[in-house]
């Protein structure tokens, strides 16, 4: 679309179950549906949840239809663990678009057992630059527990996910929404949005 | 989604809901004063959503031991003049089926709906059943709704419809629906309850059959015209495209996602949305079929629409070509989606149309990442004292000498790789049901049948009876977690809480085997894994149907209580002088929290997903782990 001002989005979450990217992709959805945009956001519930991997799909314009994203039509991956990320990226990035990835890492039962290797992780983000337009890395999990709770590094990558502008609304649209839909901690979850904020905006030198 | 939402009286209001939170708040939109469910995913968020603003609301909701009671109570509410809902998984509706087949002839008065959560793939199911089916098969309308907001509408609608013909009205939701999130724009809140109002002079029966099938006829054709009209079908076509789409329920969403991504243009196909797939619109259908030579049929599941278009056709003496999962368009197993609904398109149109190929990029070789049991999770200790028992009073490899029937829980994932416990994984309660039959079969073996208590309360308890009452020699191990923790910690009879959080008799499984006279009954801590095993060994040696209840608070309820409790969780300590490194823990165990450090050949705990159980401790053969504590301290 050959718009200026950004219309639609379309991203994925990737993560492991139990890292919150439900409430993240709630979250988003949230400030969408609050700046009048039409939402579409399918998730990874139930049994398949228990140390699986999870992808939320989120699609935000003006009107949607698939809930699923097409194969690499995703102009976003925020990544909440690497391995993850770059399995989303291979399948839903857009080729040329961004990735944000929470650098840690989390082994699957295969790696922990001596099963499989987990690769290295320079590997992995040198794979996902051959893919992407731009890839930008920030220790979510760290950052969370400055902010004063490690179960915010789901906060601390909705901040980063603000910092690269590629929503169609504001960052503060989305750190309101953050107020709104997180009912406790509402002083440390917003640090850890700021935090991740920050982080990115440094990195990427804007 | 907070209560405060589904609770606003603002129509016109847009927030963003759950495709489940959306029926909930449909339910109370439509009025619905009763409510009844068994958790099931997709289904289970419905119930929750509802149950947490049922006494705000000021109707009434519950978590019933099964889904056919969870029917009867809704069905009974309708007809006794108010407006029920019931809400189950597509496999739940086979535990209903019984009551429906009749409810069907017997009708309602208010207006009821039963929402069938169906999961193609089966995502978090053992089959891919499409319940439009029952819908035929009950002869009941059905409707199809496609968006989350079109979810809300359809309780409001299909509890008019039924109102008006008398008859529950079925609502067909899958995964990609009860788990899609969207936004919905709020309706009005009815301003008055209903008061019962039963008719004392009718029986509600299906009594004599004949005339009341003739009935639940009579009543389906009242409605006919209605159901041409609900707001969830629509034709987009100007006239003159080259082919016709018709897309049932959510196939809608990958049609237009399908036309988008070929860069077709509006006009060169139309598109029929179809919001009730049975019975069909006869009218809207037939007028779409004659206007095109070429029908694309777009739907997830079984070819249900697909089926009735030719049927429709011969009677029209039409000869339109019906492609679609019958002519290998589309897939006939697992679910659609955008890329196998455009393959369909793209081929139908001779367009070249591949979906982009996927390749990690680099070569890397990515880990699995396969669905594990928690950390100490007491599945898992309970899953290695059967191993053990068997193996010391069998003297063999426990899959040749003993026979396990597992059951539904997340204790499920105890048929794949690597826990591989169960010789047969069948339905709710079949664990029992199955080893029965073993039992008689004259295989000379542990028969063991293996289930949570939630599951035992839903239908293991006839099945246990019936191995009391007819002489079965098995072993009943039931794992008390406390909680249905597969489909979100939802109470149950065992835990003494209704879903409204009203405190109820508690349900002890050993009580009930006790009053079914099974002569062996014992309750242990699984964290206490040499009593567990040598209560299973004695269990083995005694004849007769024995029960053994291992109880224990499932972990992740169990960490969140530690937290609450300020009780911390620290970790085992492994003596790396100790550990020969046999990786005994690791592949006996199966806790995901210890972990091969290559480097060092030797076995480790990590720290952030042990949750201090204290089992791995006991088991270590060179008795190299040892301290710990947290939630085996509870």
């Amino acid at each position: 679309m050959a718009t200026s001002k950004k219309e639609e989005i379309t991203l994925a979450i990737a993560g492991v179950g139990g890292q919150g990217t439900l409430l993240a992709s709630q979250i988003i959805g949230h400030a969408a549906v609050k700046q009048g945009f039409s939402v579409r956001i399918s998730e990874t519930f139930g049994m398949s949840q228990r140390g699986g991997p999870v992808v939320s799909h989120i699609r935000i314009a003006k009107n949607v239809y698939s809930p699923l994203i097409p194969l690499m039509t995703a102009e976003l991956i925020l990544g909440f663990e690497p391995l993850e990320a770059l399995r989303a990226a291979t399948r839903f990035l857009a080729r040329g678009g961004s990735v944000i990835v929470n650098t840690r890492t989390i082994y699957p039962v295969e790696v922990n057992r001596g099963d499989m290797k987990y690769p290295p992780l320079e590997k992995m983000l040198e794979a996902l630059k051959s893919i992407a337009g731009e890839v930008v890395t920030l220790d979510a999990t760290s950052l969370a527990i400055k902010a004063g709770n490690p179960i915010s590094a789901n906060i601390v990558m909705l901040g980063a996910l603000a910092a690269l502008e590629k929503l169609p609304f504001k960052p503060e649209d989305l750190r309101e929404a953050v107020r709104e839909r997180v009912p406790r901690e509402v002083e440390t979850n917003l640090r850890a949005f700021d935090l991740g904020f920050q982080t990115i905006k440094e990195q990427i030198g804007k | 989604m907070s209560r405060a939402v589904l609770l606003e009286d603002a129509p016109g209001k847009k927030v963003l809901l759950l495709g489940n939170e959306a029926f909930a708040r449909g339910a109370l939109e439509a009025n619905v004063q009763v409510a009844a469910a068994y958790p099931g995913t997709p289904s289970s968020e419905i119930m929750e959503t509802l149950a947490s603003v049922a006494e705000a609301a000021g109707i009434y909701a519950e978590w019933s031991v099964n889904e056919k009671v969870a029917f009867e109570v809704a069905y009974a509410a309708a007809v006794a003049g108010l407006r029920s809902m019931c809400s189950m998984k597509h496999v739940g509706v086979n535990v209903a089926s019984d009551a429906i087949m009749v409810a069907n002839y017997a009708g309602v008065e208010a207006g009821m709906v039963i929402i069938s959560a169906d999961d193609p793939f089966g995502h978090s199911s053992q089959n891919e059943q499409d319940n439009r089916m029952f819908a035929k098969f009950s002869e009941l309308p059905c409707l199809e709704p496609a968006t989350p907001q079109e979810a809300k509408d359809s309780v409001v609608i299909g509890c008019e419809l039924s109102e008006k013909c008398k008859l529950p009205v079925i609502i067909r939701s899958l995964t990609r629906l009860s788990h899609v999130r969207g936004d919905v724009e709020l309706g009005p809140l009815p301003k008055e309850k209903r008061k019962p109002n039963l008719n004392r002079d009718i029986t509600y029966t299906g009594f004599p059959a004949p005339d009341h099938h003739k009935l639940l006829h009579d009543r389906l054709a009242s409605i006919m015209e209605d159901l041409e009209k609900v707001p969830f079908n629509k034709i987009e076509a100007k006239g003159g495209e080259k082919i016709g789409i018709i897309a049932s329920g959510i196939g809608y969403n990958y049609a237009k996602e399908a036309i988008k991504l070929l860069n077709l243009k509006e006009d060169d196909v139309a598109v029929l949305k179809l919001g009730v797939p049975h019975p069909l619109p006869r009218r809207l259908v037939s007028n779409f079929l004659k206007s095109y030579g070429t029908i694309y049929v777009v739907e997830d599941g079984f070819p249900f629409v697909e089926e009735q278009l030719k049927v429709l056709c011969y009677d029209l003496g039409i000869h339109p070509t019906i492609l679609g999962k019958l002519s290998g368009h589309l897939p006939m197993e697992g679910e659609i989606d955008p890329e196998k609904v455009t393959l369909g398109l793209a081929k139908i149109l001779g367009i070249d149309y591949k979906p982009p190929e996927v390749k990690v990029p680099g070569d890397l070789e990515l880990p699995r990442r396969t669905l594990s049991l928690c950390a100490g999770c007491a599945h898992l200790a309970t899953f290695y004292a059967i191993k053990q028992a068997v193996r010391r009073e069998m003297k063999g490899d426990p899959r040749k000498v003993s026979i396990v029937c597992g059951d539904i829980g997340c204790y499920g994932l105890g048929l794949f790789r690597p826990y591989n416990m169960f010789n047969t994984h069948i339905c709710m309660g079949a664990s029992i049901g199955c080893a029965n039959g073993f039992a008689h079969t004259g295989i000379d073996q542990p028969i063991i049948a293996y289930l949570g208590e939630s599951t035992f309360f839903h239908a293991g308890m006839p099945p246990l009876l019936n191995a009391v009452y007819n002489g079965a020699n098995i072993k009943v191990i039931v794992q008390d977690n406390l909680t249905t923790a597969m489909t979100g910690h939802q109470p149950n009879p065992g835990v003494g809480l209704t879903a409204m959080g009203k405190q109820a008799p508690r349900m002890l499984v050993e009580d009930i085997a006790k009053a079914f006279k099974v002569p062996f009954v014992k309750v242990v801590d699984p964290y206490n894994v040499n009593e567990l095993i040598e209560t299973i060994r004695e269990a083995i040696r005694t004849p007769g149907p024995a029960v053994i209840v291992a109880r224990r608070m499932c972990a992740e309820l169990a960490r969140r209580q530690a937290r609450r409790k300020g009780i911390q969780i620290i970790p085992p300590k492994i003596d790396k002088e100790k550990c020969t490194g046999c990786k005994y823990c690791i592949t006996q165990l199966l806790c995901p929290a210890l972990i091969w450090r290559e480097d060092e050949k030797k076995a480790d705990i990590d720290p952030l997903l042990c949750a201090g159980c204290g089992v791995c401790a006991q088991i270590c053969p060179q008795k190299a782990i040892s301290g710990g504590s947290g939630i085996g301290n509870l």
